[in-house]
């Protein structure tokens, strides 16, 4: 009986030593915390304008051929 | 004759976002938030994400022909950004290499270089969150990150970083240890 008592509490803390390990901060675990911090992360203006400045000296990209464009030619 | 300041000629302001052609730019509203915190949180430091973000929307669009849509964008931009931090991590990291002794004054120099702005840019989960990351092996950093993304299966997970969906679910479980011990750590 004493044995069953001790393994269970055994169990017990090293499920909850496991949850501890897993659970980040109040997050329930890596993933959530890295969404919240990916969901509170701001993209600069500023990308999506220099993007657009270096695409206006870009030749416009070629677009992709069908197999049997590529096989026949155009 | 000097001219007056209203008539000098203006330079054309620069193209905005707005500008890009259409399908790319739907292409940027979609993933570049994604592309952006990958790149935050692989280099630790915004200007560069910025930079690098930067040169894989150019990539993507150079390469826009060779994309045969057998793969998800998504996974093809994710694949870009991957092997373009990994490149810049490299080259730091071969540049980087010095003696002990240099070590002072390295670390000096980074002190006196670093932007003050920096730790103001980033809230306080951001920092505890990349110095979490900073403790992990390179592939348990990546596997995080990309698993965080609930767009990405497991399979497309497995795709990206050329190993098998059950290889990216055991690794995962150690990562997910290491990253809990490492963020504890950082409070």
């Amino acid at each position: 009986m004493n044995t069953r008592l001790q393994q269970q509490q055994s169990s017990q803390a090293s499920h909850s030593q496991q949850s501890e390990t897993r659970q980040v901060g109040s997050f329930e675990n890596a993933e959530e915390a890295l969404r919240a911090d990916r969901d509170q992360t701001t993209v600069p203006t500023s990308l999506g304008d220099r993007i657009a400045e270096s695409l206006a000296s870009e030749p416009q990209p070629v677009a992709p051929k069908s197999w049997w464009q590529r096989l026949f030619g155009n | 004759m000097e001219l007056p300041p209203d008539s000098a000629p203006v330079p054309p302001p620069p193209p905005a976002v707005d500008s890009l052609p259409s399908e790319f730019a739907a292409l940027y509203e979609t993933h570049s938030k994604q592309v952006f915190y990958l790149a935050l949180r692989l280099l630790g430091d915004p200007t560069l994400a910025e930079d690098a973000a930067h040169d894989v929307f150019l990539k993507a669009w150079r390469n826009l022909g060779n994309f045969r849509g057998d793969a998800d964008i998504r996974t093809w931009l994710y694949r870009i950004t991957l092997n373009h931090c990994s490149n810049l991590r490299s080259s730091w990291h071969a540049r980087n290499v010095h003696t002990q002794s240099d070590d002072t004054v390295i670390e000096n120099a980074a002190g006196a270089s670093e932007s003050p702005f920096r730790d103001v840019e980033m809230s306080e989960l951001g920092q505890r969150i990349q110095k979490a990351l900073d403790e992990l092996p390179e592939e348990y950093r990546v596997l995080l990150l990309l698993i965080a993304d609930q767009e990405l299966s497991y399979d497309a997970v497995a795709q990206i970083t050329h190993q098998t969906a059950d290889a990216v679910r055991g690794k995962l479980h150690r990562a997910r240890k290491a990253f809990g011990t490492a963020f504890r750590k950082t409070g």
